[in-house]
């Protein structure tokens, strides 16, 4: 889950390189912090954050797979 | 980009390796064509779209940032001869606004034509009998002026 952040990420960014994905155990869940070139912050969440939020559409089907439950943070 | 749809796509449905993505240029865009096995099919598409819409979504600003465009296109992989029987639904698409069309101009000249004779004329006379009264009360004015002008003849 954390390389299909990192690639839908990475597809959308001018700056692929600076793009990082850090995971975080939460109980029950998965904290994904996305981290990217603060110019490309805009990219990443989108007008009223569509973006982020069809990032987060997929990340928790992904996450449903794999009878686990994921959450992405942007920052 | 099309390694962006292939890795939505792997992620997120029960077999991976069934996910197939072709490219198509047509004019100003690229269509990518997204197969995936029967069984996946509603994982890729989602309630109400859901799931589609948000990899269209990314695929969108994928396609931007390289100065293009592109649409997804979402079919069941098993057999490429499956596919073209699936297009025929769009004609029956075509086929209903017709008949929704039909009553709507049957209707609407009836609406239309009725009132506006009615409402016309009496719209028109009470607006010349505001007016009337207001060019009445008009002259009063110059009475004032002619009351201000004569402290200045005074002096």
């Amino acid at each position: 889950m954390k390389e299909l952040i990192e690639y839908m990420a990475r597809s959308i960014v001018d700056y692929p390189d600076q793009v990082v994905v850090t995971e975080e155990r939460e109980d029950d869940r998965i904290v994904y912090h996305l981290k990217v070139a603060e110019s490309d912050m805009g990219k990443v969440i989108g007008k009223q954050g569509r973006i982020a939020n069809a990032m987060r559409t997929l990340l928790k089907v992904a996450a449903i797979r794999k009878s686990d439950r994921a959450v992405l943070e942007i920052g | 980009m099309k390694d962006l749809v292939t890795h939505m796509a792997q992620a997120i449905v029960d077999y991976p390796d069934q996910v197939v993505v072709t490219e198509e240029m047509a004019d100003d865009h690229i269509v990518y064509h997204l197969k995936v096995a029967d069984s996946d099919m509603g994982k890729v598409i989602g309630k109400q779209g859901r799931i589609a819409n948000a990899m269209r979504t990314l695929l969108k600003v994928a396609a931007i940032r390289k100065g293009t465009r592109a649409i997804l296109e979402i079919g069941e992989g098993v057999s490429p001869r499956g596919a073209p029987p699936r297009l025929l639904d769009e004609p029956r698409l075509l086929d209903e606004p017709r008949l929704l069309d039909e009553p709507r101009l049957l209707d609407e000249p009836r609406l239309l034509d009725e009132p506006r004779p009615l409402d016309e004329p009496r719209l028109l006379d009470e607006a010349r009998l505001l007016d009337e009264p207001e060019l009445e009360p008009a002259p009063e004015p110059d009475l004032d002026l002619e009351s201000d002008l004569e402290p200045q003849s005074e002096l």
